[in-house]
């Protein structure tokens, strides 16, 4: 089929007894109170598709009981899933049995949780080193590969203290080191920030960021926070009541809204930091440009020139072939307000 | 049942509505209904024919055990290898104790305390220890401290197990309850007998007794601990790809180390709280030496050895869970030696040494026996002091008169009372009475097995006994609550109070009541209310103790917006503290009512009748049927009684989470 | 570093399983050369009992070579130890309150074996304070605690309006109940629960000069430090007695005597037919009984030196056992 990284198909959560009768059955959109009176069920997640590109990063929003926690933890199947199949790389997940569930979990997913989840009786090496551990990988080798990690992560030297004696945000880099432990192919996060003051949330992002560049895996990661998500997203998908609202590259979020949901949203976000000039261009204008910029490049960076001049600036590609212009007109609109990029767009 | 027992337990699971709930209040009506028509038709007495023989039928058995005990297989290839080998155990830990002498039994308590506790435990342990030499009884500590060693250890190696199972199944957790409860409160001198018949005389039935007795809390609070191991960090081991055992060694048993400790605890304290039991089928050491004092009604003599008891309850206590405070250490740097110390294999080798030395140099002085020049006599001036409360507080005190006549104050307006209402009126109201509280309280299937508790003591044929008691229990609890709740408050609120009561406590609760005995019942009278008085000492500990739990638990938060609205003190402790431990002083009343009834027996043996007294006829009259009657009709009340307390905390805790959300 | 680790670790070791091996040899028990089989004699909780076993012990050590080992345990779990062989004798049973017991495994199981009488008589009765006869002098007899007058002297809070008649040990034989219903007293039966509590109860009502009516028995070391007075009940008539046999509660007089006896399991005769003789010889008269119990109670000695001394100054009574 694809060569990506995660696939999932018509996924399913219903809690309540007999759950399963509920997948694709008219009751499953009644809204939550009516469904809960009339079948004791409540749908935490419903019909849920998505391919995982390998080596991209995939951010899931939400707030909370929207369904994005009981996601990530179905594609390990720590959650048993009522319906739908998950496929990680060439393995079935869904029709695992218990040996190949545990040889995913060892070897192919690691997770990063929101309260990081250290063993406090454990030091910091052997919290890292847990998930090879799990594995049986030797004491010294699986030592030795805790150490290099914990220098990765920047707590080198305070390997044998004790989670209690570290402040959050430097848990959550042992968190993060015993995910990378294991190599695996795939990281999720689970809210994993969302426990730190703002100024050590940003350092993390950036560590994500630095991690990403360096050591390239394919990530899936949850958060409620929506500068969160369009920092680190190549793609996110908003979540709402247990299904996909839209998914799309935080430009495509922020800047064409699918519903009023979303629109509310990322009212609040300057969507000149996310909308890039090409998704917004004019077609290439017959006077003279005040300046030139590649396509990808942000609107916010073309702010300078527009405002020191009356002429359009030049969108050109990686050919330096001209492809379209960004007038202040344009810029002006971006930065004002959603309406009027449609319309620019239009 | 263990103290903080159901402190972590699941609360109750919100009721699903559909067509049971519809039918329900029919379904109350239609059974109250029927009781009061059943009840009318049979009469206001137990009628003889409601009788579920369980006397003659447990006699016929026990007559059949006696005869056969030599030849059935049973015996031969079950119980006599069980009993052979625990007689082997206990034979060789002695030994082990007399040749270590005792400067090397000290020194042992002492490495074991720094080990687990650091130096505080060491030197507690080590100090309240060689108290037993100085009470003059270190040879007999050696006997009962190698009897009470195997049975904590055997009740750990059947309760831990049988607790981590419990904590994972719910359906086990649901079975072993009932067992578990028969186990705490079915009286020793039921089936103290048929043991012995089954074990033979001496360590092994006292070994199994103990086992029986102190295995509860262990399976309890294991439970709790795992239970308590919380979801997130359990799921963190699942992600990594933990199997079952896995996720059970690395994850679940080490977070459950406190409360195993705990457990670890309370099987220490209930083994050596039933030491005198044992001593009356034929082991040597502590538990006669009480009994002798007791025989000869000399309270001193009996005292001492009970405070021997004590102090080694209180040694092993603190040298088995002892905690060491882990963040304290890892700034400093180690030193070589330090270091070397701390491989694991050369610590336990430098100890071995270090012991072995002591007890050489021990036995090359001669030192077999604890130096009686050191021996410090506590009888004669215990008894002096007893005689003096006995002879001044009995009568002539000032205004309230003295404890003769509160005795009898207490038998006359509490006591009759309410054995009279309770036995007087007609018996099937007071089922139909246990099915509304148990309705109320938490539901109909509780409803439900109150009424049937209730129906099952009457086809116990000891209605009356029962009764009796019942109104005994009742009284005991409310009195005890009047004087654990205050105490427990002022515990609360001062650490210096806290501090001064644990020591107390501890004695309270592990010192055998058979050593105050005496001098309740000079000052009370030979009746019901010395009964009730043994019961209230032997209650209050879990009692103060929970409620201090509770107050000291409730979050800051709260009490701040109170003493910022100006509240004085004494507001704040009743209109925020105390409602918001209701959860904890429930467990209280819970734990409160369970110690009353585990000591029932002994209310027996100094007049306060009903079924105490009954079931010593088992021992006592070889009466086994009777006794085992009266025992499971104890059983019974105890069920009713915890499941409503536990239904009413349950409910209290519900109370308190929506608040807070 | 390493191989000083081990080095040092391998001397601890050693050291330790150096002293360990020298402090067994020492602990070992001194095996007795002994002719006979070492037996076991229970000691029920009472002095007597330690006096006799005391007593026995003495001799079988010192004339035929048996180590003794004294067993302090409750007279009811002392038959199942008879029973298994685990404990060989028992020099002091009531048969009062083992009917039960003697039915079991004397005459059913055949297992323990009756090995004559120890020499003392025992007496249930009733009793009160003697003090109580200067004011009272009527209830020298049952027929005094006809009058309700009477009778509600000894009323407690426990008896109500009724007087209480106060029983010790459940484990006793009791026909007070029979005895009060079927003389119409006006007293109330109520259970102290132990003879412990019993006891308190008499030194306080002694201490007190109130009055107290229980069931109480001789010989008993409290006799010797109160005084307390026998009730005269209805004498010892054939029929009762048939009466106290078929159960029917038509009891209504005095407590017949107690002969005490002494019981053996029945394998000690194999084992040890020596002490097995002189078990069923040994006997001891009431007063040979008290003068030792007296030096344990009274004087405070401990009851093995009580018995050496008694058996030092008594070669004679002694030898009898042994012919």
């Amino acid at each position: 089929m694809t060569d990506s990284a995660i696939e999932v198909r018509g996924l399913w959560k219903v809690y309540g007894p007999k759950a399963e009768r509920l997948v694709d059955s008219p009751d499953a959109d009644l809204p939550r109170a009516e469904l809960e009176a009339k079948t004791g069920c409540v749908v935490a997640m419903r019909n849920i598709s998505l391919d995982v590109a390998a080596g991209e990063v995939f951010v899931v929003m939400g707030l909370s009981g929207s369904g994005k926690s009981t996601l990530v933890r179905c594609l390990t199947r720590l959650i048993e899933p009522t319906a739908g199949t998950i496929r990680i790389g060439d393995s079935d997940v869904t029709g695992a049995d218990r040996e190949q569930l545990l040889a995913i979990r060892r070897h192919k997913v690691s997770m990063v949780f929101q309260h990081f989840g250290l063993l406090p009786h454990r030091t910091l090496i052997d919290n890292i080193a847990f998930g090879l551990e799990v594995q049986h990988v030797s004491k010294p080798e699986r030592r030795a590969k805790a150490e290099a990690i914990l220098d990765l992560v920047g707590l080198a030297g305070l390997g044998s203290r004790k989670p209690d004696q570290l402040s959050g945000g430097m848990q959550q880099r042992v968190g993060l080191a015993r995910a990378l432990a294991t190599d695996p192919e795939i990281l999720l996060f689970d809210e994993p920030f969302s426990a730190l003051d703002p100024l050590i949330r940003r350092d993390m992002q950036d560590e994500i960021i630095r991690l990403r560049r360096e050591v390239n895996k394919t990530m899936v990661f949850i958060t409620h926070d929506l500068s969160e998500a369009l920092r680190l997203g190549d793609r996110i998908a908003i979540m709402r009541d247990g299904q996909f609202v839209q998914v799309g590259t935080p430009e495509e979020v922020v800047g064409a809204p699918a519903d009023e949901y979303v629109r509310n949203f990322v009212r609040d976000v300057p969507r000149s930091h996310v909308v890039a000039v090409d998704s917004v261009m004019l077609p290439p204008a017959d006077s003279d440009y005040c300046g030139t910029v590649p396509v990808g490049t942000k609107v916010r960076d073309v702010v300078a020139e527009v405002a020191g001049s009356e002429l359009p600036v030049r969108i050109v590609d990686a050919n330096g072939v001209t492809v379209g212009s960004i007038d202040r007109v344009t810029v002006l609109a971006v930065i004002a307000g959603g309406d009027l990029v449609s319309a620019g767009q239009g | 049942m263990a103290v903080a027992s159901a402190a972590l337990s699941t609360p109750a699971r919100m009721p699903r509505p559909g067509l049971g709930q519809r039918l329900r209040p029919f379904a109350v009506h239609a059974a109250l209904a029927g009781i009061v028509i059943a009840g009318i038709a049979i009469g206001r007495d137990v009628p003889s024919w409601f009788d579920a023989h369980i006397q003659s039928k447990i006699d016929q058995a026990y007559h059949w055990t006696v005869i056969n005990n030599t030849t059935h297989w049973l015996f031969t290839w079950v119980f006599s290898p069980i009993s052979d080998t625990i007689r082997w155990s206990t034979e060789h830990v002695l030994s082990f104790l007399q040749i270590l002498r005792w400067p090397g039994v000290l020194i042992v308590v002492g490495l074991l305390g720094h080990r687990t506790g650091g130096r505080n435990a060491a030197v507690v342990g080590v100090t309240v220890m060689s108290g037993c030499g100085f009470l003059g009884f270190w040879d007999h500590t050696m006997i009962t401290l190698s009897l009470m060693l195997v049975s904590v250890a055997v009740a750990l190696l059947i309760g831990i197990p049988l607790g981590i199972w419990s904590g994972l199944s719910l359906r086990a957790e649901k079975v072993m309850r009932s067992v578990l409860d028969t186990a705490q409160v079915m009286p020793l001198y039921v089936y103290i007998l048929p043991l012995v018949v089954a074990f033979g005389i001496g360590d092994s039935t006292a070994v199994v007794a103990t086992v029986i007795y102190a295995v509860p809390p262990a399976v309890r609070i294991t439970s709790l601990g795992i239970r308590a191991v919380s979801e997130t960090t359990t799921e963190v081991g699942t992600s990594f790809g933990c199997t079952g055992w896995q996720l059970l060694l690395k994850v679940r048993l080490p977070l459950a180390r406190r409360p195993i400790l705990l457990g670890v605890n309370q099987v220490i304290m209930m083994a050596f709280g039933i030491v005198v039991y044992a001593s009356l089928i034929g082991t040597a050491g502590l538990g006669g030496d009480v009994l002798t004092g007791l025989q000869k009604v000399n309270v001193g003599m009996a005292f001492a050895p009970g405070l021997a008891i004590v102090f080694a309850a209180i040694s092993l206590d603190r040298i088995t869970t002892g905690q060491r405070d882990e963040r304290s250490d890892v700034d400093v740097v180690p030193t070589q030696r330090q270091l070397l110390l701390r491989r694991p294999g050369v610590a336990v080798a430098a100890g071995f040494a270090v012991v072995a030395v002591v007890a050489l140099v021990a036995k090359l002085l001669g030192l077999d026996h604890f130096p009686a020049s050191l021996t410090i006599d506590v009888a004669k001036p215990v008894n002096q002091a007893a005689d003096w409360v006995s002879r001044n507080f009995r009568k002539g005190v000032p205004v309230v008169g003295g404890t003769g006549s509160f005795s009898d104050f207490v038998v006359v307006n509490l006591l009759n009372p309410t054995r009279d209402v309770l036995q007087g009126v007609a018996w099937w109201l007071i089922v139909a009475v246990a099915l509304a509280v148990g309705l109320v309280s938490g539901g109909w299937r509780l409803g439900a097995l109150c009424a049937g508790c209730f129906v099952g003591i009457a086809a116990l044929q000891v209605w009356d006994l029962a009764m009796d008691t019942f109104s005994q229990v009742l009284v005991a609890v409310t009195l005890s609550l009047l004087v654990a709740v205050p105490i427990g408050v002022l515990a609360a609120r001062s650490d210096r109070v806290e501090r001064a009561l644990r020591p107390l406590l501890d004695v309270a609760q592990v010192m055998p009541a058979f050593v105050y005995l005496v001098p309740v019942i000079f000052l009370f009278n030979v009746g019901r209310v010395p009964g009730v008085v043994a019961s209230v000492i032997y209650a209050i500990p879990p009692g103060i103790r929970l409620t201090t739990l509770g107050l000291r638990q409730v979050p800051f938060a709260p009490r701040e917006a109170a003493i910022s609205f100006g509240a004085t003190p004494r507001q704040e402790l009743v209109k925020v503290q105390l409602p918001l431990a209701t959860r904890s002083m429930m467990l209280a009343v819970n734990q409160t009512i369970i110690m009353v009834l585990s000591i029932v027996v002994v209310a027996g043996l100094i007049g306060a009748g009903g079924l105490g007294l009954e079931t010593i006829y088992g021992l006592a009259k070889k009466e086994i049927g009777r006794g085992t009657a009266a025992g499971l009709a104890i059983v019974l009340l105890a069920i009713v009684l915890d499941r409503v307390t536990q239904a009413w905390g349950n409910r209290s805790q519900l109370v308190t989470r929506s608040s807070r959300h | 570093m390493n191989i000083r680790y081990a080095r040092s670790t391998r001397w601890m070791v050693a050291a330790a399983l150096i002293a360990v091996a020298a402090g067994c040899g020492s602990a070992a028990k001194s095996s007795s050369s002994a002719a006979g089989a070492g037996i076991t004699l229970a000691v029920n909780p009472w002095t007597g009992s330690a006096v006799n076993a005391n007593v026995a012990k003495v001799v079988l050590e010192s004339k035929l070579s048996t180590a003794v080992t004294l067993l302090p345990i409750d007279e009811n779990a002392t038959w199942p130890g008879l029973d298994a062989g685990s404990i060989d004798a028992v020099l002091e049973v009531w048969p009062s309150g083992h009917a039960a017991d003697v039915k079991t495994y004397i005459d059913e199981k055949k297992s323990v074996v009756n090995i004559g009488l120890l020499g003392p008589d025992a007496k249930i009765g009733w009793y009160i304070p003697t003090a109580m006869l200067k004011d009272h002098p009527e209830l020298a007899t049952w027929e005094g605690f006809k009058d309700p007058k009477n009778a509600k002297l000894f009323a407690t809070a426990e008896s109500g309006d009724l007087g209480q008649f106060l029983m010790g040990d459940p484990s006793y034989v009791s026909y007070d109940e029979q005895i009060i219903k079927n003389l119409a007293l006006p007293l109330k039966f109520v259970v102290a629960g132990s003879e412990a509590a019993e006891i308190t109860a008499i030194k306080q009502a002694v201490a007190d000069n109130t009055p107290l009516l229980m069931q109480f028995w001789q010989p008993h070391w409290l006799q010797s430090k109160v005084a307390l007075t026998q009730v005269t009940l209805p004498k010892v008539t054939e029929a009762c007695l048939a009466s106290a046999a078929a159960a029917d509660g038509g009891f209504a007089c005095d407590y017949p005597v107690d002969h005490l006896f002494k019981a053996a399991s029945a394998k000690l005769a194999t084992k040890n037919a020596a002490a097995f003789a002189f078990l069923s010889k040994i006997q001891l008269t009431t007063d040979q009984q008290n003068e030792i119990a007296a030096m344990v109670d009274g004087d405070g000695m401990t009851p093995d030196a009580a018995a050496k001394k008694w058996v030092d100054a008594n070669p004679d009574v002694v030898k009898g056992w042994l012919g």
